[in-house]
């Protein structure tokens, strides 16, 4: 399974798994190791893909002129 | 004379006489009678006064119709041909007769509407009227309208359109509404707009008598009507004009107007409120969206192993140290140990050595004293040497021959010495 078929959602619960597993601490060091440096990497992706998200949301909105200058309402 | 003059009557007693032979007559207390309205105007409450008089003659009959209102569903109006039925009566005080009205329907109608009637009454019976009624479309993108090319249906529909969904495309399909074409050339019209791609199609025309819009009660446009795949919506004369055209329609509106905007229920500027909702509604979702997962992962991202890592590996250092610690503490206590085990082995040997050693010792001495008394060497003290040649001791001449290295034990020491000669004795 190539990394591009996990969804955010499935990373975000990978991570999460890891880093209770880590809390454990009931793993050899060599797979703890492993497993953080995952974790980090996990991390890094995950703000980048949330930071994309951002961004994209952004540039559309400012591309909607006449809906950015409309003031957001909680409905 | 006398008898002559009682021949006269006076005007009143004849006209009471003529009075009491109409109100006897069977044959005037219902008269059926046909012809157009003329004089009218004259409306005194709620009676009218008019009266009715042949179309091909003169003749003419004063008529009044007490509390019309009640009595007829239609206008009467000047130089309309209508079917009366009442009594005709004396009023004594003119000596005028006219026609009391029961009942008046135009001409003709009343054969239309029985028509109407028994038509309407066949199909509801049929359940032609109660068939499900098919949605109108929110965003209709075309629109058909049979009605007269000419006149203000078209129009006031076309332009209501216009206002309220301009997107939607309004086609006429010109129809005659009125005569014996009209059903005719409104079912084939229907039936083209049933095969081609219309959201909606509007039948209109504008008010009119019951003779005008009798072709919209005609069975067979009511039938295509009722089995027709678009919806149909129904703009046929006012309000209080009902015809069959109205009963197996989708809809059906008053004015035309009301019928575009029946066939554009959301306009335009509604949608693009709406849609700007929806938009601004996402953005907010969205955003919530990345803001939940944005806290969920800084609460994992903050978290304590990957701000502080090397406590992934503290504990083993620590569990190494414990363990480098006591491995040393074990061994030193091993060794320790160890020590007093040599130690004690040591002192019981010692021990034994004493226990065991020392009567062999004491005796050891004693022989060791005594051997001393009977050693050679003590012979030797008194003078005597013990030649050895080649290490063993020399008892004979025949051991030994010249040139052979001798070696003499003293009590003290040793010599060497060369044997120069031999003598055997």
């Amino acid at each position: 399974m190539s990394e591009e078929q996990f969804t955010f959602e499935d990373k975000l619960q990978q991570l999460e798994s890891i880093v209770s597993q880590l809390e454990k601490g009931d793993r050899p060091l060599e797979t703890a190791l492993a497993d953080f440096q995952t974790g980090v990497g996990l991390v890094k992706d995950l703000q980048k893909t949330l930071k994309d998200a951002e961004d994209t949301l952004a540039k559309v909105i400012d591309n909607d002129n006449e809906l950015s200058d409309l003031e957001l309402t909680n409905d | 004379m006398e008898k002559e003059q009682n021949k006269y009557l006076t005007v009143s007693a004849l006209t009471a006489y003529l009075k009491r032979k109409f109100d006897a007559d069977p044959y005037l207390a219902k008269v059926y009678v046909t012809g157009e309205i003329s004089n009218m105007g004259r409306r005194r409450g709620p009676h009218l006064y008019f009266s009715i008089k042949d179309s091909e003659s003169n003749a003419v009959i004063s008529a009044s119709m007490f509390g019309y209102e009640r009595r007829i569903k239609f206008q009467p109006e000047e130089g309309m041909k209508i079917n009366a039925v009442g009594r005709v009566e004396i009023y004594e005080p003119r000596g005028s007769y006219s026609i009391i009205l029961e009942s008046m329907t135009p001409d003709g109608v009343g054969e239309l509407f029985l028509a109407y009637e028994q038509l309407k009454r066949k199909l509801q019976a049929e359940g032609l009227f109660d068939l499900l009624k098919k949605q109108l479309p929110i965003f209709p993108k075309k629109i058909a309208v049979i009605t007269s090319p000419t006149g203000a249906v078209i129009e006031d529909i076309a332009r209501t359109v216009q206002r309220r969904f301009p997107s939607a495309q309004v086609i006429l399909f010109p129809a005659v509404v009125q005569g014996e074409k009209a059903a005719p050339t409104i079912i084939r019209q229907l039936q083209r707009i049933d095969n081609m791609d219309f959201d909606t199609v509007i039948v209109g025309r504008g008010g009119g008598s019951i003779e005008d819009l009798w072709a919209f009660n005609d069975e067979n446009l009511a039938r295509t009507i009722a089995s027709m795949q678009t919806p149909v919506i129904s703009s046929v004369g006012h309000e209080t004009d009902n015809t069959l055209v109205d009963f197996v329609s989708d809809r059906r509106a008053a004015t035309p107007t009301a019928a575009a905007e029946l066939a554009t229920p959301i306009t335009l500027q509604q949608l693009t409120t709406r849609l700007q909702e929806l938009h601004l509604r996402q953005i907010a979702r969205i955003k919530q969206m990345i803001d939940m997962r944005q806290q969920r992962l800084n609460r994992v991202a903050t978290h304590v192993i990957f701000q502080q890592p090397d406590r992934l590996y503290t504990g083993y250092n620590q569990r190494i140290d414990q363990l480098s610690h006591s491995l040393q503490q074990l061994t030193k206590q091993r060794v320790i140990n160890e020590k007093y085990k040599v130690v004690a082995i040591l002192q019981r040997q010692q021990h034994l050595q004493r226990s065991l050693l020392q009567p062999i010792q004491e005796r050891l001495q004693l022989l060791s004293t005594k051997l001393d008394l009977v050693s050679p060497l003590k012979i030797l003290s008194s003078g005597y040497a013990i030649v050895e040649y080649d290490k063993k001791v020399v008892r004979s001449t025949t051991d030994i021959t010249i040139n052979d290295e001798i070696d003499m034990r003293f009590s003290d020491g040793h010599a060497t010495a060369k044997i120069t000669g031999v003598q055997h004795e």
